[in-house]
């Protein structure tokens, strides 16, 4: 640090006005040399330092030392030296400072943090989220950590806590987002793509599909305000982004009430190009895809399938991460083609072709396991010897 | 009283080099952060100067006023200027405070006699709207004179925190002749003091400290002016029995 030291000799300091300078006429003060200072006894009268001598006792006048006025000039210039080597501080934007809370008035707090002046804490800096009183949340007196947001063209220095509470609230986050755990939220605000969610006072987005109340309109609004249990998807604190899913909430819930091979009934929900929705209770929804619905060829869903239908369906499989249920009626059918001609009966022969097709992909499962045992052997025996019998190494 | 407490509490840090009075200069140690910084070596010798003088006063029996609006500054004066019975000015400084004494006096009185007046009970008998109004009347004085109530007389030293600010009550005891401690930053005139301290008085932990060391000083005094006033008693009523006895005699 470069300082322009210029010690200034102890000269008596120019007092009263210099000549030919008038100032309102007032008085000129006497000039007053400027002297090492010695304790001297007080003063007193006579009469009564008489009287105290007998009873009083004595006054005790420390010595230049208990002053600490032993040292030399130049010591003490060393010692100022050394210690303002020692004090120096930097206040830059992003730094974390500890401060004492001087006073809180209606804009912002004032807080000591030990350089020219105190530092001020704005009402907008003190929380995430609404302030509603600057009085409420901190208490002139007390010391807390705050982080530097800027100095100002004044020299003052501008504090913020919202930006430590926001980095702990990351951290938090990161670790629920971790350790899979549901953390609650409410409701702020809807938009085209999803819910906007506030939680432990971050901002995050949960998508439509991952909204796990099942509902045939897409009118979200009636749960703002609302708190709802999510599963993080995915925390990023340099974006921002903090993506929500209230739908693998819901799903952990039901557990595995269904499972692959099971006829569960259901009703339509809503019918797309691609497929139907189907609701199979308790909250769960599936896709029956266009292809899954029969061997025979469908031009139009909508022909084979209506909402409010109540159907059977065979659930293929479950996707946990995306709470996808894939559903199907094609392996229901007795023949191919029923689902259209006489959907009365592959719901009534539905638990038998189910039954069927469970052993079926038993059976298809045991046939892999199998092949891939006698190609290992296949392999090991190639190994051991130079050529394989298959020819294909 | 140590160096190393005045560097901590930040007495040092003076303001920005451009905005210096160059009349400063004999107290201005160097330069940082493009900031002035105070030579404390100079101000610690002052300062035990001052405390001397400061006890001195208080044992002859002198009545001190401490002067400060700066928000750093307005509690730490209320507390110690109660602490050691002096009077303070904490928040705005009312044009002739001292050298138009005579009407602030009557202000004073008249807020003597509403403060008579409510706990007498004699507000109880007026309107809601009356009371209401004598009420904001009565606060609007104690806003500014709360420091000052019981002073009969103009004090004999006034402690002025914050030269700059206070510029008003700095020129009135200059006017009457009345005897000024001040701190001086960095932008202050020295000129203009009496008695002073290069010190930063923009941060909160200066001007504890150095209100702290007063505080002692001038209690210490007070003390030895109690033990004084005692002993005067003492004798006189020695001389008064003497006297007596002579006179049976």
């Amino acid at each position: 640090m470069h300082v322009t030291a210029t010690p200034s000799p102890l000269v008596a300091p120019p007092r009263g006005l210099p000549p030919g300078l008038c100032f309102r006429g007032h008085q000129s003060v006497t000039l007053r040399t400027w002297t090492r200072p010695r304790r001297t006894p007080l003063h007193r009268s006579a009469a009564i330092t008489a009287v105290q001598e007998s009873a009083a006792p004595s006054l005790v006048v420390p010595s230049n030392e208990e002053l600490g006025l032993d040292k030399t000039e130049s010591e003490l210039y060393a010692e100022f030296d050394a210690l303002l080597d020692a004090n120096t501080l930097s206040f830059k934007s992003g730094e974390k400072v500890k401060g004492h809370i001087i006073q809180v008035d209606q804009k912002g707090a004032h807080v000591d943090v030990g350089g020219k002046s105190a530092a001020f804490v704005p009402n907008v800096e003190m929380a995430l989220g609404l302030v509603p009183r600057s009085n409420d949340l901190l208490d002139a007196g007390t010391s807390r950590e705050f982080v530097i947001v800027r100095q100002d063209h004044r020299g003052d220095i501008i504090l913020s806590l919202k930006r430590i509470q926001l980095s702990v609230a990351w951290q938090r986050l990161r670790q629920i987002a971790e350790s899979d755990a549901a953390v609650t939220g409410v409701v702020a605000a809807t938009n085209r793509g999803g819910l906007l969610v506030d939680v432990e006072g971050v901002r995050g987005f949960n998508p439509s599909s991952q909204i796990g109340i099942v509902r045939r309109t897409t009118n979200w609004e009636e749960l703002i305000g609302r708190h709802l249990q999510f599963k993080i998807l995915e925390v990023d604190e340099e974006t921002g982004r903090l993506m929500l899913s209230h739908r693998r909430v819901m799903n952990e819930e039901r557990l595995e009430t269904f499972k692959a091979g099971d006829v569960v009934e259901g009703r339509v929900m809503s019918v797309k190009p691609y497929g139907a929705f189907i609701d199979l209770g308790g909250g769960s929804s599936g896709l029956l895809h266009i292809s899954q619905i029969s061997s025979a060829r469908i031009t139009a869903v909508d022909r084979v399938l209506s909402p409010d239908d109540r159907i059977k369906v065979l659930v293929l499989s479950q996707d946990r991460d995306k709470g996808r249920i894939s559903l199907c009626t094609k392996k229901l059918e007795p023949a191919p083609g029923d689902m259209l001609k006489d959907p009365g009966l592959v719901y009534e022969r539905a638990e038998e072709m189910a039954a069927q097709y469970r052993a079926q992909i038993a059976a298809a499962e045991a046939a892999a396991r199998a092949s891939a045992e006698q190609l290992d052997l296949e392999v090991l025996a190639a190994g051991a010897g130079e050529a394989s019998p298959s020819g294909l190494y | 009283m140590k160096l190393e407490d005045m560097v901590q509490s930040g007495m040092h840090f003076g303001h920005f080099t451009s905005e210096w009075n160059p009349r400063m200069k004999p107290f201005i140690y160097g330069e940082r952060y493009g900031r002035h910084i105070l030579d404390l070596v100079q101000t610690y010798y002052l300062l035990n100067d001052l405390l001397g003088f400061l006890e001195k006063s208080a044992a002859q029996g002198k009545k001190f006023l401490f002067v400060g609006t700066k928000k750093q500054a307005a509690p730490l004066i209320e507390k110690t200027a109660i602490a050691c019975n002096s009077y303070y000015v904490n928040q705005r400084w009312l044009g002739g405070m001292l050298t138009n004494w005579k009407t602030i006096q009557q202000s004073l009185q008249q807020l003597q006699s509403f403060r008579k007046a409510e706990e007498s009970g004699e507000w109880d008998l007026l309107k809601k709207k009356e009371i209401a109004k004598k009420k904001r009347q009565k606060l609007r004085l104690e806003k500014n004179l709360a420091g000052l109530e019981n002073m009969k007389k103009l004090p004999d030293v006034v402690i002025i925190i914050g030269q700059s600010e206070e510029l008003n009550a700095v020129k009135e005891c200059r006017q009457l002749g009345i005897t000024t401690v001040t701190l001086l930053d960095s932008n202050c005139d020295p000129y203009l003091a009496d008695w002073y301290i290069p010190a930063n008085d923009d941060s909160a932990a200066t001007v504890k400290f150095l209100l702290s060391n007063f505080q002692d000083a001038i209690l210490s005094g007070e003390k030895i002016n109690n033990e004084n006033q005692q002993l005067l008693n003492v004798k006189q009523n020695i001389k008064k029995s003497s006297r007596i006895k002579s006179k049976k005699t």
